[in-house]
């Protein structure tokens, strides 16, 4: 048997506890690696409260460092098939990883996310971008867009 | 509710810092939000193709024109921000694009410059002797991280004529393809970039002194060298023994390498220096030389864990004898390199019955990849044996006609768990056609983001 392995706890927005491998942790998120190298993480009593990620968006997270962690061996096309399917959610889902992955700097998962929205513009029609995005309210005038709808039709 | 918008500008910026700068303009229309967004780029991408417009007699000298002026601008209007990320890939020909492409460069270098990356091809109507001389500063801008050079009319000058000193501390990516240098200086660059981690270096140039040494970075991790360079074909056969020196090293660090040599002397160099190599690629080059090598020169590669060969018929002692050299593999990728002129049967290699069984095919192996198959008489032999002991095989993936998948699929296996995957070609076929329609709305969409661009830029 070797040593048990090292556990660090974080904390949800909705306060849930999730107890994660320290390991999996410092290794993706230079913030966490920071804390823990600089000793302002205690771990017999101190948890990590994360008030910006709920905790469906962290159970993610946690997946994703866990999976990259334990597979890093694996060759690239089973990684990414993996990747896709991780990020195969809603678009909030999307922008919750973003901001949690931002917080957290995990520089990985955010070039990740960053690629995905990147596909989600490129070779798109402004129509469709936003319906993607969910934009409503794209704050033009009448005019204004009419101006660009005219000049640029093959963009709508 | 709108989420996107909501994200702070450093976000949102960094995700227009993925889409080539011409793109990234598109967005200007999408909403307010973004409309000035992209005057705070700090990345830029430029290539020349989305500058085409066929409309035009010479769309070549159009779009290099329209793509240097655009440029010009957003370099001579960018004074606030620091640039990050510079991107050029464009050919030339006039002799003034080579000095306007030499002032872009010292334009963009700066204190803050992580990534350059020039792309720069002769076009079919340039004068073949211009260069564009990559400025000593570049190679010695401490912030930069990524640094591509490509295209066979780029050049910089020999480390020796420069005043200044190289220094390279944060350099982690390096990659020259084609690039006109001699070895000696390339070696000497490589002695300044200490933090090196990724270099890609394929030589076409042949080496003008007699001996050949290049100590790598020993932070070196992944390694991509491909080079035509031949001592023997040089120097003729007698001067085999007393040829002084291929010598490279400090390559102990590396975990994956992909070499394509054509001298089997200069593969086995390679080979005995990697110490703790995960994956190795070899060649389609090396296939020239090295199955003729004894296999008691080749050295064993311990942590090995993929293998892929490049190979111009299905040499079976070749795959064998390297397989018997990794005891640990678990991934082995045979890839058919079918452009290959030479198809004499008698090359073909009649199956060897292995003396003893390689080591991981019994422990480890678990994919074997076939890519381009070329059929020969003699792989039945081949697949017969590894089916059957290969013990813990998972799949063999392998494109075939479908007569002989069954032929194959019929073959005993001993592991239970083995699937043997057959691809067909007719995809491709059906995918080549939806292609093109898109390509003809592309090119309406791209002439409508230029004047976009353009307009942006007046503004």
């Amino acid at each position: 048997m070797g040593s048990p392995v090292k556990k660090i706890m974080l904390c949800s927005s909705e306060k849930e506890i999730f107890s994660v491998e320290e390991q999996v942790m410092v290794q993706h998120s230079v913030i966490i690696n920071n804390m823990i190298e600089d000793g302002s993480y205690n771990h017999e009593e101190s948890k990590i409260p994360l008030d910006c990620v709920d905790s469906k968006t962290l159970k993610k997270v946690i997946d994703y460092c866990t999976h990259h962690t334990h597979h890093h061996n694996d060759n690239q096309e089973d990684l990414e098939a993996w990747d896709a399917q991780f990020l195969n959610v809603d678009s909030n889902g999307l922008y919750d990883l973003l901001m949690a992955a931002n917080y957290l700097e995990i520089r990985n998962l955010l070039d990740l996310i960053y690629g995905t929205i990147k596909n989600m513009i490129k070779g798109k029609k402004i129509d469709e971008i936003r319906r993607i995005f969910n934009i409503k309210d794209h704050g033009f005038t009448p005019e204004e867009e009419e101006q660009n709808r005219k000049e640029y039709p093959h963009f709508y | 509710m709108d989420r996107i918008s909501d994200l702070p500008d450093c976000i949102l910026l960094h995700i227009l810092s993925f889409l080539p700068t011409k793109t990234a303009f598109f967005t200007t229309v999408l909403s307010r939000r973004w409309t000035h967004l992209c005057h705070d780029l700090q990345h830029f991408d430029f290539n020349q193709i989305q500058f085409h417009n066929s409309s035009h007699a010479w769309p070549e000298f159009y779009s290099r024109k329209r793509l240097f002026a655009i440029v010009n601008r957003i370099l001579s209007r960018h004074k606030a921000l620091p640039i990050r990320t510079f991107r050029l890939t464009c050919d030339l020909a006039q002799f003034n694009e080579y000095t306007i492409v030499e002032w872009f460069i010292t334009k963009v270098l700066g204190p803050n410059l992580q990534e350059l990356n020039l792309n720069i091809q002769l076009s079919m109507v340039g004068l073949p002797d211009c260069k564009v001389v990559i400025p000593n500063s570049v190679f010695s801008c401490a912030s930069l991280v990524t640094l591509r050079l490509s295209g066979g009319n780029i050049t910089f000058l020999s480390p020796s004529s420069s005043s200044c000193g190289y220094h390279l501390p944060s350099l982690k990516t390096l990659e020259m393809h084609k690039v006109e240098a001699s070895i000696d200086d390339v070696a000497e660059l490589l002695s300044h970039c200490t933090a090196l981690e990724t270099l890609i270096l394929d030589l076409n140039r042949q080496v003008s002194e007699v001996g050949l040494r290049i100590h790598f970075p020993l932070s070196l991790k992944k390694l991509n060298f491909r080079s035509d360079f031949d001592p023997i074909r040089i120097y003729g056969l007698e001067c085999r023994q007393q040829f002084p020196s291929i010598c490279v090293s400090n390559l102990h660090n590396v975990e994956e390498a992909t070499i394509n040599v054509t001298s089997r002397d200069f593969v086995l160099k390679f080979l005995v220096e990697f110490r703790w190599l995960r994956s190795l690629v070899l060649g389609d080059l090396v296939f020239t030389c090295l199955p003729e090598a004894p296999p008691d020169l080749i050295p064993e590669f311990t942590s090995l864990r993929r293998l892929e060969l490049a190979v111009r018929y299905f040499d079976t002692r070749y795959i064998m004898n390297m397989l018997e050299k990794c005891p640990m593999l678990k991934v082995l990728v045979i890839v058919f390199i079918t452009d290959s002129v030479n198809k004499d049967p008698h090359l073909l290699r009649v199956w060897e019955h292995p003396v003893k069984v390689p080591t991981c095919l019994a422990s480890h192996l678990q994919v074997i990849k076939i890519k381009g198959y070329l059929e020969t008489r003699y792989d039945r032999d081949f697949f017969a044996y590894v089916l059957q002991h290969g013990l813990v095989l998972e799949s063999l993936d392998i494109q075939v006609d479908r007569a002989r998948a069954k032929e194959l699929s019929l073959l005993p296996r001993s592991s239970k768990a083995c699937q043997i995957n057959f691809c067909w070609n007719q995809e491709k076929e059906a995918s080549s056609r939806g292609r093109q329609q898109w390509q003809h709305l592309r090119t309406l969409q791209e002439k409508a983001l230029l004047e976009l661009l353009q307009k942006n830029l007046n503004l």
